[in-house]
């Protein structure tokens, strides 16, 4: 009885313990998502600057370059949909990211961004484009910089709530 | 009743008062004070039964 009693207040304490860590994994997420956002914008650019291609063939070799991560997923959405059906290229990158936020770490605040990015995507011409990315990327860099900031306050702070509160609940449990 | 029931509030004490500066070093001062009010109830909680316990003997007690 009381080996079983040991047992189940182990247990209870490792699964906190895991729920603080996945917890504070997700804030290093976060951040490792921003900064993929970063990245594929800046061969967006690249790709719409040098190779003039059309967008759906720009984002979808955007894409398959960073196709490990998940924000990529945005990008080979909006590709596939303009590619299939007759939707501006701003609603195709609208729905994209709308369906496609759950899959990674990004808040709210960062979905408004992305979608500021698909107000002038395909308007204007190559040069505004540019300067449309540019600004993008550097309002992504400053939630980046956010993003780190919180993260190294949060995730010691989470793990230490997971450890605290599985012995808490095993004393009151005995 | 024995002394386990000491032992489980001094120990209560002591992870209530780590959660609380755990959390005031992280900035969430209101949650802190949750967590600290929290502890307060759970254990006034465990002593209010010993109490029910004593004035059902006194009880018993002078009912012969």
């Amino acid at each position: 009885m009381l080996v079983l009693k040991i047992l189940g207040g182990i247990l209870i304490i490792i699964s906190s313990i895991l729920i603080g860590l996945i917890k504070a994994k997700d804030f290093e997420k976060r951040t490792a998502d921003l900064r993929d956002i970063i990245s594929i914008l800046q061969v967006l650019e690249t790709e719409i600057c040098y190779k003039s291609n059309i967008l759906s063939v720009a984002m979808l070799n955007c894409a398959q370059l960073k196709s490990g991560s998940n924000t990529a997923s945005f990008f080979k959405r909006a590709s596939e949909l303009l590619e299939n059906r007759d939707m501006s290229s701003e609603e195709a990158w609208h729905e994209a990211v709308t369906k496609n936020i759950k899959k990674t770490s990004l808040r709210e605040e960062d979905l408004q961004i992305l979608l500021c990015l698909g107000n002038s995507l395909g308007t204007s011409d190559y040069e505004g484009q540019i300067k449309n990315i540019g600004f993008i990327i550097k309002q992504v860099d400053g939630q980046v910089a956010k993003a780190d900031a919180e993260c190294s306050k949060y995730q010691a702070m989470y793990r230490k709530l997971g450890i605290l509160s599985g012995i808490a609940v095993v004393i009151m449990l005995f | 009743m024995g002394v386990d029931i000491i032992f489980k509030i001094a120990a209560i004490g002591i992870v209530v008062s780590i959660l609380n500066q755990v959390l005031i070093q992280s900035g969430r001062q209101e949650q802190a004070m949750m967590t600290t009010l929290a502890g307060l109830v759970i254990v006034l909680m465990m002593v209010a039964k010993q109490i029910m316990t004593l004035f059902e003997t006194v009880r018993t007690m002078f009912q012969f």
